[in-house]
């Protein structure tokens, strides 16, 4: 079969494309079984799985683009497990919700912050774009999310402050620099 | 493939599987000639062509896939080799299921129109050939190409025989010296 050079172009763009999206998609179930732990033993999982929905959609999409997007959703996604793994642990090292929920917000505030340092200044370290910033920022918001949703509204908050909190460190010090 | 060419492949190839869309024509340019002449090494000219084609999409569809820390280049061939494989497979068994490949390697029974012709023109010239030769002469010969034999020893038909093709020959070189 002699097929024209334009046209097997189009089809080698096509099966590359193709291919990008299952390989992203391989990945995005694997993150998603993650992040996954993060809803074990929540009291009321629908809000943070509505997070873990987005968070599949938006990592599939910028690991589907490459370059800056892909390589930020990574690192926001590895810095997002802190405060999306850390109230489950908590929780499962308690038996009684009573005890622990008040303290739930100050560990995803904390997670928040280890996170927003993480993202912070590996992406100063690889003097990341703007494509970069935002898929890090999401992909870490998103994550967490998972987690800290589970722990309410003030948790969700204690972890958007705590990932302020934790990039602004970095971002002073180099401004500074 | 040169050195220069091979590291261009490689730095290629390296930003699209980071998924950089610009460095796709780059790889298709280079690769597309390099896969077709290394099918065209091991497999007939036709299987060469798929072969090289469906070694090709798979690169593409698995170029996401690539460890920028392999060579490039081995990385393509051998998955052109893995190609080049299966198609060598596909045709041993083809070839060993013969109800399956029986039409397609029965050769066309009818003349191609070139043939036609020049059989055509030749059977003329015999005829011609034959009709200057003398009746006796003539019957022979047809009789010795339908493979029967007149009711003679065996020696005087074959005298016969050589008499006639030789009186052809002659009829023939002089109607077609004179040409």
């Amino acid at each position: 079969m002699i097929v024209a050079e334009e046209t097997l172009a189009d089809r080698a763009r096509s099966a590359y494309e193709a291919g990008r999206l299952r390989w992203a998609l391989m990945r995005t179930v694997a993150a998603l079984a993650i992040a996954a732990v993060a809803l074990l033993g929540c009291p009321a999982p629908g809000g943070p799985a509505v997070c873990a929905a987005a968070l599949g959609a938006f990592l599939a999409t910028c690991l589907w683009r490459g370059g800056s997007w892909a390589r930020g959703a990574r690192l926001g996604f590895l810095a997002g497990l802190a405060p999306c793994l850390l109230p489950a642990t908590v929780r499962a090292l308690h038996v009684s919700c009573a005890s622990l929920c008040p303290h739930l917000p100050s560990v995803c505030l904390a997670a928040g912050v280890a996170a927003g340092l993480l993202v912070a200044w590996r992406g100063l370290r690889v003097h990341a774009d703007r494509r970069f910033w935002l898929a890090a920022a999401g992909a870490a918001v998103l994550a967490g999310a998972v987690g800290c949703l589970t722990a309410g509204l003030a948790g969700l908050g204690g972890m958007a402050l705590g990932l302020l909190a934790g990039a602004a460190g970095p971002v002073l010090v180099a401004r500074a620099a | 493939m040169e050195r220069v060419e091979r590291e261009e492949l490689q730095r290629h190839l390296e930003r699209l599987a980071d998924g950089e869309r610009d460095a796709f024509h780059p790889v298709f340019v280079r690769l597309w000639p390099l896969l077709h002449g290394f099918a065209a090494r091991c497999l007939p000219w036709a299987e060469a062509e798929d072969a090289a084609q469906e070694a090709l999409l798979r690169v593409f569809s698995r170029a996401a896939l690539f460890d920028r820390r392999r060579d490039a280049l081995s990385w393509v061939l051998g998955i052109a080799a893995y190609e080049i494989r299966s198609a060598r497979k596909r045709r041993q068994r083809r070839r060993e299921s013969p109800e399956e490949d029986k039409l397609s390697n029965r050769p066309d029974p009818g003349r191609s129109p070139e043939d036609a012709a020049l059989a055509g023109d030749l059977e003329r010239s015999l005829g011609a050939a034959l009709g200057a030769l003398k009746p006796g002469d003539a019957e022979t010969l047809l009789a010795y190409a339908r493979g029967e034999r007149p009711d003679l020893p065996g020696p005087t038909f074959r005298k016969r025989v050589e008499r006639a093709l030789a009186r052809l020959r002659a009829s023939w070189r002089l109607s077609h010296d004179r040409r």
